[in-house]
């Protein structure tokens, strides 16, 4: 798996082109502290009012902060919008 | 704007079973409207057509969540359709509005200087130009024509329609002032009096101060002696003026009759609409007694304070009983020399008041004031005569 990752790490730069274009992917864009849109989210992990966790490629990524909500869910994007405090990547961990 | 057209739901859900109510959302690319968190639940407002899919979701069958509002035009007519009473007086609502805009709501006048404006509204109805006249069948030029034939004193009428609104421009015409008569007359008296200035300027004066004369006597004569030519007619004009008197009598009861309303009253209610006036309410009866009618009429306005062919009048009839109440001699004294004072202002308009005596007689009815007044007035006035020739 890990050499797919690699594999699709060096075609996508080697042919110069975003790594979230290739399966597996995501990117993110964060607008000031207020709005996150992220890019090839698989999943909605977890929803709280101070944290919600996505999951994205083979990792999950953790927005932290308040007042938090999933705006908007278009062809694969989350927009994320409160006051965010800290973005956090991490492994998934099976329950 | 969008969820009031489409129609909305709002979903509440319980704590860890958000994350599989918003998973669902992001599945099937549906964006909640709007979220907000109340007492720990999360309430998603989702379009109509969207929350079926995800409610429909299989995930989400297995959660507990619950519709906590609905809202929205489709849902707005839906409960219409349900109220068939409330639909129908919806159409019936548009039909009038449509219909409406085939009569006239307005007549406005303006150009008139000495015609009162109700006689030209009068004159209009007469020509069909009115409040409620149905506007296909209305032919303004050919009202205007048949107005300015209809009343001499209309040099130019115009009727132009603007929507709803008929508007008639009027000039009125310039009449010749009358012709001064020609006919020969003499000067006589109206009423007895001691002549004390006579002043003819036209024709010859038959009186001197200080004559007596009589009314219907001969003041001034249009028939004037040529000596050499015979005679000349000719109008005699001026003016003579006599001491003359005349007596006013003023009496005062000492008990008279007022109406003290009773505080019951009747009424009667018209609705108005498009010129035509019906009762719709109405508790008078066949009146019998001593009421009092306050008429009050009331027509709508729209925002802009233009008068709206539509509104109402109310006829209130108050009950009034006849009390009888007395007043001393004192008070029916004054009364008395008021009325007098009145009646003397009055008589005074066109003479001049040179001296009065008042003489006060009480009796057990009432006050009564006998006053004998002498004026100076002009006692001439024209009479023409007729000649064969």
């Amino acid at each position: 798996m890990r050499k797919k990752r690699d594999l699709l790490g060096r075609l996508a730069a080697g042919l110069d082109i975003p790594r979230e274009a290739l399966p597996g992917g995501f990117g993110l864009s964060l607008a000031g502290d207020s709005t996150l849109t992220v890019r090839g989210c698989k999943r909605i992990l977890d929803y709280h009012d101070d944290c919600i966790v996505l999951a994205v490629g083979s990792r999950t990524l953790t927005v932290q902060g308040s007042a938090l909500f999933c705006s908007a869910f278009a062809a694969g994007s989350v927009t994320v919008t409160g006051q965010i405090a800290a973005l956090l990547l991490g492994e998934v961990t099976d329950a | 704007m969008l969820d009031f057209l489409l129609g909305y739901l709002e979903i509440s859900v319980c704590g860890e079973e958000a994350t599989v109510l918003l998973e669902a959302c992001r599945t099937l690319g549906v964006s909640p409207r709007r979220q907000r968190r109340r007492t720990g639940a999360l309430v998603l407002r989702l379009l109509a057509r969207d929350a079926a899919r995800v409610l429909a979701h299989p995930r989400v069958a297995d959660i507990s969540c619950t519709v906590v509002a609905r809202g929205g035009l489709p849902l707005f007519l839906r409960g219409l359709l349900r109220r068939p009473a409330l639909l129908v007086g919806l159409l019936l609502a548009v039909a009038l509005i449509t219909l409406s805009a085939l009569f006239v709501w307005e007549v406005q006048v303006t150009g008139l200087a000495d015609i009162p404006e109700a006689e030209m509204r009068e004159l209009l109805a007469r020509e069909g130009i009115a409040v409620g006249r149905f506007i296909p069948t209305l032919a303004t030029d050919e009202a205007a024509l048949a107005l300015r034939a209809a009343d001499a004193r209309l040099a130019y009428v115009s009727v132009n329609r603007q929507g709803t609104v008929l508007l008639v421009s009027v000039v009125e015409a310039v009449l010749p002032p009358p012709k001064a008569p020609t006919a020969p007359a003499n000067l006589v008296a109206v009423k007895d009096g001691v002549v004390t200035l006579p002043l003819v300027f036209e024709g010859k004066a038959l009186v001197r101060p200080g004559d007596v004369v009589r009314a219907g006597d001969l003041l001034a004569t249009g028939v004037l002696d040529t000596n050499d030519n015979g005679i000349r007619l000719t109008r005699a004009a001026g003016s003579v003026m006599a001491r003359t008197e005349e007596t006013f009598t003023v009496t005062v009861p000492f008990s008279y009759t007022v109406s003290s309303p009773t505080g019951r009253a009747r009424y009667e209610l018209s609705l108005k609409f498009f010129g035509t006036e019906r009762k719709v309410f109405k508790n008078s009866g066949n009146l019998t007694g001593n009421y009092v009618i306050i008429e009050n009429e009331k027509d709508l306005r729209a925002w802009n304070g233009r008068v709206l062919p539509a509104g109402w009048r109310l006829v209130t009839y108050r009950e009034c009983e006849t009390v009888t109440c007395t007043r001393t001699a004192r008070e029916a004294l004054a009364l008395a020399n008021e009325a007098l004072a009145a009646k003397l202002a009055a008589a005074a308009t066109h003479k001049t008041l040179l001296s009065k005596t008042v003489e006060t007689v009480v009796s057990d009815e009432g006050v009564t004031l006998v006053c004998t007044a002498l004026f100076e007035e002009d006692i001439a006035r024209v009479a023409e005569f007729e000649i064969d020739r």
